[in-house]
């Protein structure tokens, strides 16, 4: 398909034979690609000489430089000589439609017609594309300074922007040897090193770490969480629950013997206050978005609202009746909060006055929590997924994953995304909006009791608890098991990662221990 | 022993459910009650035909008002607040029919209605 044969350089015989899969003369043209791109036009034309290689077809660059000089009526003309990838009418259409586009944008911004650029739009661009594109195109005509509309229309703030970005975009039709895709070299270039990142999935290095070109992408421990670094003893039964606030301030556990404790998360983990005030098992604790509150739940059917400064108890919250309280969490605004139910209710709060603004009865909610786009999601004791939009107070969705969910947490990143604690021995990342699973991961051992899990390194591992006390971490992206550590004895009940120091994270077990986890390096850690 | 993932009774009209004093854990509904009036270790017993979130214990013979049974106690699977117990065999014909069932004490359980 290459009908612009060069000259061949020497040793190529050698190389085919080595690199069977690389074609020396497509490197040729990418590397004058290449050349070109990195502002050595002298080279680039030089190793054209040099090779016989033009880096487009004859005809692309005719067309090329049609659009370039905004000889449109020509660019047009010269479709027909373009090789299309799918070489159909529609395709031509489409490319005209593009050119024509280009044509308004030029009338409408350049020569300030807008009467003009609406007699093309009616005369010639109508009937080449769907009314969605004409109607973007009119939204433009009114609303001419929009950067958005711009945008989306091809409009790039100057001609020669626009006209380079509309090649861009044809580009994508025509068949690559013609017409090589823009930066092509540093694409496979980037690929390669996104493949070596993903066979060597320990990359727990700092976040200005070079990766050099000259060298495959080695693993990097430098920073893997795999060492205690503080063991809290303070709990004199099981902890259930352990939280750090959103800006890494405190800590906070939960635990059986009624109590939780909040320490201070950057001064060694200092204890600041002993909560006190529960009657009974305490199973859940969160943060307020200002980290000024903590919201806990226990066994006595009972929530505590806390200052998180002071210690105090700001106010007791109930459902109700002998409505159990096993979960809550705030709005990402701190207004209000949400508390579930295993007794088929879940409330929404005022959190200022400590009202009831909203309550709906709905299904055994075994865990919940709010996503930053305001979706309330809950893992049901139906086996179910459940969706409501927190602005209109409409179910959104439900996922019907038939096995026993028993804790969730939530993206922050995606909002869509949610890890699901699924009994037995599964962990399951998905996409809710799209009803897609996205991962599993597997490895721990959950059968009988409610374990938790999270997002960490920047949500690019995931952590799980253990019925066995080890606590397991996996690469987010490919499931694979990064590590195991022991943890506890009896269950690692919970995991949480600190939001602010990303190679830190904590657990909690039956064994009364809570753990806070860094990496190996002693000399600076913390 | 960590937070167990509780089996939840269905609560409906006519049928309430009885929960764990201490802690809240369903044991069972109404309708599986079969008699109000047994005598447990604390008060008065109910004697239940199934229940839930229970953890049994070993197997003891224990001599009580009608008779010589085998009997596990059962205590709160969350909790392990003692229950009452569960009838494995009697050695009495007419107390057969008490055999997989439970002497729940009432004074360990809470009413939610």
């Amino acid at each position: 398909m290459n009908g612009y044969q060069g000259n061949s350089g020497k040793g190529q015989g050698q190389l085919a034979q080595r690199f069977p899969e690389v074609d020396p003369s497509e490197l040729t043209r990418l590397i004058i690609q290449a050349l070109s791109d990195l502002g050595y036009q002298r080279s680039s034309d030089e190793l054209r000489d040099e090779s016989g290689l033009e880096l487009d077809s004859p005809a692309i660059n005719g067309f090329i430089e049609c659009v370039r000089s905004g000889d449109f009526t020509n660019a047009e003309l010269k479709i027909a000589d373009l090789h299309l990838i799918n070489d159909s009418d529609e395709t031509k259409r489409h490319i005209v439609f593009l050119i024509k586009r280009q044509k308004f944008l030029e009338l409408l911004y350049l020569e300030n017609s807008t009467q003009e650029a609406l007699i093309l739009l009616r005369q010639e661009v109508h009937e080449l594309t769907d009314t969605a594109n004409i109607r973007a195109l009119t939204s433009l005509l009114m609303n001419k300074d929009s950067p958005e509309l711009q945008r989306s229309n091809g409009w790039m703030g100057d001609a020669m922007l626009s006209r380079d970005s509309l090649l861009n975009d044809i580009s994508k039709f025509i068949d690559p040897n013609d017409m090589i895709p823009k930066q092509r070299l540093f694409q496979l270039l980037q690929q390669s090193i996104k493949y070596q990142q993903s066979k060597t999935l320990y990359q727990f290095g700092d976040e200005g770490d070079r990766i050099s070109l000259y060298e495959d992408v080695k693993s990097n421990k430098k920073n893997f969480p795999d060492t205690v670094h503080y063991t809290l003893t303070m709990h004199e039964d099981e902890v259930w629950y352990v939280t750090f606030s959103h800006d890494g301030r405190y800590f906070a556990s939960a635990s059986a013997d009624n109590h939780v404790l909040l320490y201070d998360a950057i001064n060694g983990f200092s204890l600041l206050h002993d909560l006190s005030g529960h009657d009974k098992q305490v199973m859940h604790c969160s943060f307020s978005p200002d980290d000024s509150m903590l919201l806990t739940c226990s066994f006595e059917s009972k929530a505590h609202l806390w200052n998180v400064q002071t210690g105090e108890l700001v106010r007791t919250l109930s459902l109700g009746g002998d409505s159990r309280i096993w979960c809550s969490d705030w709005f990402p605004d701190g207004g209000s909060f949400v508390l579930g139910s295993p007794d088929k209710e879940i409330a929404i709060f005022d959190a200022s006055s400590g009202e009831v603004v909203h309550r709906w009865e709905g299904p055994v909610v075994n865990d919940l929590k709010i996503s930053r786009d305001y979706k309330l999601i809950a893992v049901t004791y139906d086996m179910n997924v459940e969706v409501w939009d927190l602005r209109t107070k409409h179910k959104v969705k439900t996922l019907e994953l038939g096995q026993r969910l028993t804790s969730v947490s939530v993206s922050d990143k995606n909002p869509a995304q949610i890890l699901i604690n699924v009994s037995p021995n599964e962990l399951q990342l998905w996409d809710w909006s799209r009803h897609i699973l996205l991962a599993k991961y597997v490895g721990h051992k959950q059968e009988k009791f409610v374990l938790r899990s999270c997002f960490g390194y920047d949500e690019r591992v995931i952590l799980s608890g253990s019925e066995d006390g080890r606590i397991f971490m996996w690469n987010k992206e490919y499931g694979a098991l990064l590590g195991v550590f022991d943890a506890h004895t009896g269950n690692s009940n919970c995991v949480c990662w600190n939001p602010r120091i990303k190679s830190m994270f904590a657990s909690s077990g039956d064994d009364t221990i809570v753990k806070i986890w860094g990496p190996s390096r002693t000399s600076d850690s913390g | 022993m960590g937070l167990y993932y509780q089996q939840q009774l269905k609560r409906t009209k006519g049928n309430s459910v009885y929960m764990c004093e201490n802690c809240h854990a369903h044991i069972f509904q109404s309708c599986q009650i079969v008699s109000d009036s047994f005598t447990g270790i604390t008060g008065q017993g109910l004697l239940v035909s199934r229940a839930v979130n229970l953890d049994e214990g070993s197997i003891e013979k224990r001599r009580l008002r009608t008779g010589t049974y085998l009997v596990k106690d059962v205590r709160c699977v969350q909790c392990h607040e003692y229950l009452g117990w569960k009838y494995i065999s009697s050695s009495e014909e007419a107390e057969k029919y008490k055999e997989q069932m439970l002497v729940m004490e009432a004074s360990q359980l809470h009413l939610s209605i």
